[in-house]
């Protein structure tokens, strides 16, 4: 790839839409205002930007849950949420674990000490909690950091 | 404990020596009671469908605690598909039972205290999800039936839990020890409450500051020392307490409510989700009420079907079956009933993953669910009544028919098509005449009115939700609200301008 194809800058955060059709927020602004070239966030990391609380863009999912070993699946994109079987993975079985099978959770290998993060904003919830929309990316900006 | 056969739950249930008033005197053999055995004999359907492999796929569902199979009425739904699949299973119990089956609000109560408790546990530091959770283990291994208690008495309206002259209208705590909690009060309209081996109360409204004794959630056994029961009345429920099964139009099965009073009952911490914490209350009330506004997406449809085939049969029997109009009052009430299964399964299929992990319904669809089910009924009913003529109210009684010398007289006048026996007439007809304004008309009818909170209650869950401001901005970009406005090109429109444009 020479230099004129490389990207800018270096996406560290992934945005998943929703498809729209009942946004109680503004879905663009809001990923408008995420830091999604920062360095300081851990590459890899995804944000599911949801206009309303059915939460379309993770698969109807609040939260996306932690894996057994700490790291926070990471969907990228909400095709990968699902399972090949067709059937959702549920929090606190090993189907969340488990990578090989396709469940969310699978997307690459954990760095020690750069785990990537997932976040679902859902109109005014992000990771199931109540979050006023002004609110919303400064949340979302910070559990991206932690 | 395996899943267990419908005489075994009869007997668990005998077992438990409830405390239940009916027409002014407790009674000892009530399993056995005339009145109160039809609804027995429909929660005792749900267990046995879940014994029978055709309908295993929708009675029956694997435990995410245990890994085990279980009654669906005791599963923590965990997917979208469970959520689909639990108001098909309502469906098809209301089409065995054409009554209230009682067992979903225990459902509805789990599924919105899981999430809350947790939820609760996260903001509080409580743990209260760790000990529901062993609690719906419980139910689950032994197959119980849960009463999910929420409506208090309530008293004056306009006054908070707190304010009332009478404390007790609405259940509170009145004594906090080491081992546990002293409650008083009472719940009202309580579906299958003498049907239950355990009771799960929850506060009837959202609470705010000073109403703290007034937030509790509890679970304790239904014939707890101190719980007693009135049983409810309900039309035409005496018929039952003639020897014949032509007039109840529905011998088998029926529906329950009774007044629950809780006299000063002890309730060990282990069996207490939530205490004082009044800023959860609301949330909890609101989760099951929306999960109970969708149930009502399957049950009352199944119940439809039957008050629906009822009414064509009626039809057959009356040979109009050919008519015109009737076809097309069988059409509308088929629509209307699907449309209120639409949206029990749109509620469904819109539902998301809670923290907890559990799945919940979409609330504006469940809302908009239980909003048709306050209207559908009455005209499904009303086109019943009509397809089936007044005679449903002024046949003779079945003593009547039974009667050597007029018997005979009724047998002759109250025929039909000419291959019907009157008897096969006169019982779809008094079957009509329970659904409709009989004792099964409370489960159809009133309860689909005020059931999981009176029709107000949604209109206000669908205001809320329902992005007004969105639907306004969609709305004024389409007209072009905002945008300059040359008057200069307000011109008599011609070809050749059309042609521009």
């Amino acid at each position: 790839m020479t230099d004129e194809h490389k990207p800018a800058t270096e996406k560290h955060v992934t945005i998943v839409y929703c498809g729209g059709c009942n946004p109680h927020i503004d879905r663009t602004a809001v990923a408008g205002e995420l830091p999604v070239d920062d360095p300081d966030v851990p590459p890899g990391a995804t944000v599911h930007v949801s206009g309303c609380p059915r939460a379309c863009a993770s698969d109807h999912l609040l939260t996306i849950p932690e894996r057994s070993d700490g790291v926070r699946g990471t969907a990228g994109t909400p095709h990968t949420i699902r399972k090949s079987d067709g059937v959702r993975g549920t929090p606190g079985t090993p189907h969340t674990i488990r990578k090989s099978d396709g469940v969310r959770g699978a997307a690459g290998t954990p760095q020690p000490g750069a785990e990537p993060r997932t976040v679902v904003i859902a109109g005014e919830l992000v990771d199931g909690v109540p979050t006023r929309a002004a609110d919303l990316a400064p949340t979302v900006t910070r559990k991206l950091k932690e | 404990m395996a899943l267990r056969t419908p005489e075994e739950f009869v007997q668990s249930l005998a077992d438990l020596h409830l405390q239940i008033y009916l027409f002014g005197e407790k009674l000892d053999d009530y399993v056995n009671h005339p009145i109160i055995r039809p609804s027995i004999n429909c929660i005792a359907m749900t267990y046995e469908l879940a014994r029978q492999p055709e309908f295993a796929d929708l009675m029956l569902a694997t435990s995410h605690l245990t890994g085990n199979k279980v009654n669906r009425f005791t599963h923590i739904h965990q997917s979208t598909d469970d959520l689909a699949k639990k108001v098909k299973m309502q469906r098809l119990l209301g089409q065995k039972t054409g009554s209230c089956f009682q067992r979903c609000v225990g459902m509805d109560a789990i599924n919105a205290l899981y999430s809350v408790t947790y939820e609760t546990d996260q903001a509080k530091g409580t743990e209260y999800h760790a000990r529901f959770k062993k609690y719906v283990q419980y139910l689950q291994e032994n197959d119980l039936v849960a009463d999910g208690a929420m409506t208090d008495p309530k008293g004056d309206r306009g006054l908070a839990p707190h304010e009332q002259p009478d404390p007790d209208v609405y259940l509170h705590i009145v004594e906090r020890r080491d081992e546990g909690i002293v409650v008083r009060g009472a719940k009202a309209h309580q579906t299958g409450a003498c049907n239950s081996h355990e009771i799960i109360v929850m506060p009837t409204v959202a609470m705010r500051e000073g109403d703290e004794d007034y937030a509790v959630s509890f679970s304790c056994p239904a014939n707890a020392r101190g719980v007693y029961y009135i049983y409810g009345r309900q039309s035409c429920d005496t018929r039952k307490l003639e020897d014949n099964d032509l007039d109840v139009g529905n011998a088998r099965f029926g529906g329950q409510e009774a007044l629950m009073v809780f006299d000063d009952v002890f309730v060990p911490w282990e069996n207490v989700y939530l205490c004082g914490e009044v800023e959860f209350s609301g949330a909890l009330v609101e989760r099951f009420a929306g999960f109970h506004r969708q149930s009502y997406g399957g049950c009352k449809v199944g119940v439809g079907d039957v008050l629906i085939g009822a009414a064509a049969t009626a039809a057959d029997m009356n040979g109009v079956a050919k008519a015109s109009h009737i076809k097309d009052k069988l059409i509308e009430m088929t629509h209307l009933n699907e449309t209120l299964f639409s949206c029990g399964l749109a509620c469904s299929h819109e539902g998301v993953q809670m923290p907890a992990g559990n799945y919940q319904i979409d609330m504006l669809l469940a809302n908009v669910c239980k909003q048709n089910v306050t209207r559908f009924p009455y005209e499904i009913a009303r086109l019943a009544e009509d397809i089936a003529g007044g005679l449903m109210v002024t046949m003779p009684s079945a003593q009547d028919l039974a009667d050597e010398k007029i018997g005979p007289i009724v047998e002759k006048f109250f025929v039909g098509q000419c291959d019907t026996p009157t008897i096969d007439r006169m019982r779809i007809l008094r079957l009509v005449e329970n659904l409709t304004l009989g004792t099964a008309a409370v489960g159809y009818r009133t309860e689909s009115m005020h059931g999981a909170g009176s029709p107000q209650a949604q209109r206000i869950m669908i205001g809320r939700q329902s992005n007004i401001n969105h639907k306004k901005e969609l709305a004024k970009a389409l007209a072009g609200v905002g945008k300059p406005w040359d008057k200069g090109k307000a011109k008599v429109p011609t070809a050749e301008a059309s042609h521009r444009r």
